[in-house]
């Protein structure tokens, strides 16, 4: 992995991007996730 | 009085009564929540291609049983 | 569900909620919280989904609530009033929802609401499951009147209001019965399953097949037209590599997801789920599991998260555990993907369905052999019961089956999808990098020889294509994601796998899907060793790419061999019925058996299972000859 690397204009336009992709992934899972289905039930705070 | 029998030996295609059921644990419980009153009519629909569970008609549906729970239900003939 | 318009899921079985939901409504200004309960068959519950509305019931969680409103099946009156009488010890305000009224009107026993009501002395308002039609009234009820603690009812009071308000029907030939007289009968009721099942796989098939051309069309075209508009860099890899790729495998399952759950759903809906339970009890219960297994497990082919929640209609603990261990062996949706891109590509589209039940019938044999296995071992002991009721046929509810796929649908767009795009851009990410720039002069130095060549100006752009690729499969023959393939490939090389499956199958844990556009990166290149490589070598035809099942009959490894072929395909796909790769799974598994040591077990077990399973596939097949040689 020594040596240079080929660069042009587009691999920092490329990696902002995946940082972007990465971000709004993740942002929307926080914002759209799972309803009540699979999130902490109240309810199970018994046992069985 | 009538002979008397568990539910899990009166044979499909008969209606029989209800007497009592056996036990006081939580599946006679339930049994007894699901309809299964002393003078409830209970028909025998059919037995599932092994020989378990068993489909019975009463108190106007239908309701799957496996032996081991019908065998706690006591019937006779119906004194009607 | 139509009080507050929001998609909760009544159906017509056990096990459809679980859990509580709550949603809100206002009517007539006064805003009222609605929350759904999971059925209930009398006050001294008998499996854990029961506990948790006795506990709502009595607040145990929080306070309790102001009114209750019970929905009794109207064909069950005397059953339903005397459970209703003993809801009046609890002291709480009440209201009576008489639903399936229309059910039972259609068997000749229909109830007369306003006669009950004055028998009962509790407000009586008719509904229907699959209609608003009383609702309307119930929300008014609920916020006009004042509803009233009743007092409970003695049994024979019950049985002779139950007599007087419904007439008593002969058992009439309804339809229900002459249905079941077939579905049901001796020797006709499990072929005719196994036909109902064999058909809904068939028809998930062929009914997604057109989907997936489509898309991949739609996906070249998009590709061809970032193509035009960047020069080739990392900008323009990353788009249709990364990005474009990335969400058109999302979209490329849809069809198939949408199409399963709403079959699924059909069947339910209609009430031959418990027919099925009732067929399989005997042998379910051979294994170690409970009848009331089926629906957690038949749940499951869609997506095993729901199956292993409905686990909790299961009274005995031990069957509980060992339907939740297994349940992740139900095939399920994530991998239908997987199993329809690596069929298409490898196999006649005769064998098709016949494969792919194959594949569910290995993930429920193995389930079978793990549960008999667990349940004479650590889960040894007790037995669940069945007590199920066998309800009245009716025809689903469309509404509800919209809802249910929509639910589904959303569900998988968000959660799935955010992972499969992730997953898609770190290994576009990790194949693109490292850069070196020795490789580039080499293939500079490619071009600059062809530059100097006489050729016409079709002949030329080909033979530069030729180079672009060669390029481009030279780098990711040396980046990083190739360097972790080959790492870890010996592992897999029993199975036949190559560096690149290696990564698909890692890159798959996420998110099974993931592998999907993980081969749209690898395998769209060729395995090119870059000092090895030059001009002579143009004069071999390019092949015309024309979506992912082409480009993975068509890929090679460095020594020229076949990447894939229909054997290691095969091996690929038994590896992925058996293997546990779902996080989210995991996490359920955790949160109902609340400790570490099961979801631990079940990848442990099923990760061994999957890797033992690829591996015979691939010997066993090599020795009769369909391996890749040497």
């Amino acid at each position: 992995m020594t040596g240079s690397w080929s660069f042009t204009w587009q691999d920092p336009v490329a990696l902002a991007l995946v940082a972007l992709a990465l971000l709004a992934a993740w942002w929307l899972r926080r914002r759209l996730g799972r309803g009540s289905k699979c999130e902490e039930c109240p309810a199970k705070k018994d046992h069985v | 009085m009538a002979s008397q029998q568990t539910l899990d030996e009166v044979l499909p295609g008969c209606t029989i009564c209800v007497v009592r059921v056996e036990g006081d644990d939580a599946l006679s419980r339930r049994l007894t929540s699901l309809g299964f009153w002393p003078g409830t009519a209970v028909e025998v629909v059919r037995r599932a291609p092994f020989g378990d569970p068993t489909q019975f008609s009463l108190r106007g549906y239908r309701l799957a049983l496996r032996r081991s729970e019908a065998v706690r239900v006591i019937v006779g003939q119906a004194a009607r | 569900m139509h009080l507050t318009g929001s998609l909760q899921r009544p159906v017509n079985f056990p096990g459809s909620s679980v859990e509580m939901s709550q949603g809100r409504v206002r009517i007539e200004g006064t805003e009222l919280t609605v929350v759904d309960l999971p059925g209930l068959g009398s006050l001294q519950p008998i499996s854990p989904d029961e506990k948790v509305t006795i506990a709502h019931l009595r607040g145990d969680d929080g306070a309790r609530p102001d009114v209750i409103c019970a929905v009794i099946d109207a064909s069950k009156l005397s059953v339903e009033l005397q459970f209703v009488s003993e809801l009046t010890s609890l002291g709480l305000p009440m209201i009576v929802a008489l639903n399936k009224n229309d059910v039972a009107r259609a068997e000749g026993r229909c109830v007369d609401p306003a006669a009950l009501e004055a028998e009962i002395g509790i407000r009586v308002i008719e509904t229907d499951g699959r209609s608003p039609r009383g609702t309307q009234l119930l929300g008014q009820c609920l916020v006009r009147d004042e509803p009233a603690c009743p007092k409970g009812l003695p049994r024979d009071l019950i049985e002779e209001i139950a007599d007087r308000l419904q007439a008593q029907s002969e058992p009439r030939r309804t339809l229900t019965t002459r249905l079941d007289d077939v579905l049901l009968q001796r020797w006709l009721g499990l072929p005719i399953l196994a036909l109902v099942i064999f058909g809904m796989f068939q028809l998930v098939y062929s009914g997604a097949d057109p989907f997936v051309g489509w898309v991949e069309m739609a996906q070249g075209w998009l590709s061809g037209l970032v193509e035009g508009g960047v020069g080739p860099g990392a900008l323009r890899s990353f788009l249709i590599g990364g990005l474009i790729n990335g969400v058109f495998s999302v979209f490329v399952f849809l069809p198939q997801i949408m199409l399963l759950i709403a079959l699924i759903a059909i069947l339910e809906g209609t009430g031959y789920m418990a027919r099925a339970a009732f067929l399989l009890d005997r042998t379910l219960s051979r294994f170690g599991l409970s009848g009331r297994s089926f629906v957690p497990l038949a749940s499951s082919f869609a997506c095993a998260i729901p199956g292993i929640l409905a686990s909790r209609i299961i009274d005995n603990e031990r069957d509980r555990i060992a339907t939740i261990v297994v349940a992740p062996l139900m095939s399920c949706s994530a991998r239908l993907p997987v199993y329809v891109v690596l069929i298409g590509a490898f196999f006649p589209l005769a064998w098709s369905g016949l494969i792919l039940f194959g594949l569910y019938a290995l993930g429920i044999v193995v389930a079978a052999a793990v549960a008999w296995c667990l349940r004479r071992t650590a889960l040894k002991g007790g037995q669940s019961t069945l007590l199920m009721e066998l309800p009245t046929y009716q025809r689903p509810s469309l509404r509800v089956v919209f809802s249910q796929v929509w639910i589904a649908t959303r569900e998988f767009l968000i959660l799935a999808g955010t992972i499969i795009l992730a997953t898609s851009v770190v290994i576009w990410l990790l194949s693109y990098y490292p850069r070196p720039e020795a490789i580039h002069a080499k293939f500079e130095e490619q071009r600059r020889s062809l530059a100097a060549t006489v050729l016409d100006p079709t002949q030329r752009n080909r033979q530069l294509d030729k180079i672009a690729a060669a390029e481009a499969a030279a780098f990711s023959e040396q980046s990083w994601l190739a360097h972790i393939g080959k790492a870890i490939q010996p592992a897999f090389a029993p199975a036949g796998f190559d560096w690149r499956t290696t990564i698909g199958v890692i890159a798959a844990f996420p998110a099974r899907e993931a592998i999907i556009p993980t081969y749209g990166i690898l395998y769209s290149l060729g395995d090119i060793d870059a000092g090895a490589y030059d001009l002579a070598s143009l004069d071999k035809p390019v092949e015309e790419v024309a979506g992912l099942r082409s480009v993975l009959r068509e890929a090679r490894r460095m020594d020229g061999r076949p990447a894939l072929n229909p054997l290691i395909a095969l091996a690929l796909m038994v590896f992925f019925a058996l293997c546990s790769q779902c996080v989210s799974t995991l996490g359920a598994i955790r949160r109902e058996t609340r400790s570490w040591r099961w979801p631990a077990f079940t990848f442990g077990y099923m990760t061994v299972l999957a890797w033992v399973g690829a591996v015979a596939v691939y010997q066993i097949g090599s020795l009769m000859g369909y391996g890749l040689g040497s």
